[in-house]
């Protein structure tokens, strides 16, 4: 079993200037994501009985589903940039 | 005993080989006994599977790149890509072949050696160094 992205950090430091770490904290909206997943599955199943050539009742389904899944496995996902002239930081990455 | 070992020994009652073959047969079956004992876990260190894609550019007193993709996001990005529209999956395909990568994406979903392509992606190991400017691509 795949848990979505607990924490995301982003971090944006500046050799002279403001510099940020946020550590926000994902796990707080792992409710409302699933609630949004199964709404969007309700909300596109009249759409696809409406429009069976646009979408197929099973894509309604699998859609919202395949999309909670994509967002599961951006665990671990990172980006660190480093300009090392101008002492520049960014980093983003899903924990 | 085991069934080769008697094997042998049977052989060499019933006189088909001789002393020196059966002596030579038999050192072949306990080399092989023992080469089997020694891929046992814990002896040899087993590499597990690759979890991630790293790439990192590092460019000599400039500029750091690291960037680390799961695996699992590659694969199950290509299987959302089989809820793009026919339509717009050539838009797609006509526009990476303007920026020169002849791709095509239908054929790709029709195969579905995605979980393929994503597993090969784990042997790939590129490394780039150039006057102290370093590319290097692998999985981890």
């Amino acid at each position: 079993m795949i848990f979505p992205p607990s924490i995301m950090r982003l971090k944006v430091a500046r050799d002279k200037g403001k510099n940020m770490n946020l550590w926000l904290p994902l796990f707080l909206f792992w409710p409302g994501m699933g609630f949004l997943a199964v709404a969007c599955t309700f909300l596109l199943l009249p759409v696809s009985i409406l429009y069976p050539r646009k979408i197929s009742i099973k894509k309604s389904f699998l859609g919202p589903a395949w999309l909670l899944l994509m967002f599961c496995r951006l665990r671990g996902f990172k980006i660190y940039l480093e300009e090392k002239k101008q002492n520049k930081e960014l980093l983003l990455a899903l924990i | 005993m085991n069934e080769d070992r008697k094997r042998i020994l049977n052989m060499l009652a019933e006189g088909k080989i001789t002393v020196d073959e059966a002596e030579r047969l038999i050192n072949a079956i306990l080399g092989s006994d023992k080469s089997a004992e020694s891929r046992q876990p814990g002896d040899a260190p087993s590499k597990g599977k690759p979890k991630f894609l790293r790439v990192e550019v590092d460019k000599k007193d400039e500029e750091r790149v690291n960037i680390r993709v799961p695996l699992a996001l590659l694969s199950s990005g290509i299987k959302l890509a089989k809820f793009i529209p026919g339509n717009a999956r050539k838009q797609v395909d006509d526009a990476l072949k303007d920026k020169g990568v002849d791709f095509d994406l239908n054929s790709l979903l029709k195969s579905g050696n995605f979980n393929e392509l994503v597993s090969a992606l784990a042997d790939l190991e590129i490394n780039v160094d150039n006057d102290g400017d370093r590319v290097r691509i692998h999985c981890e």
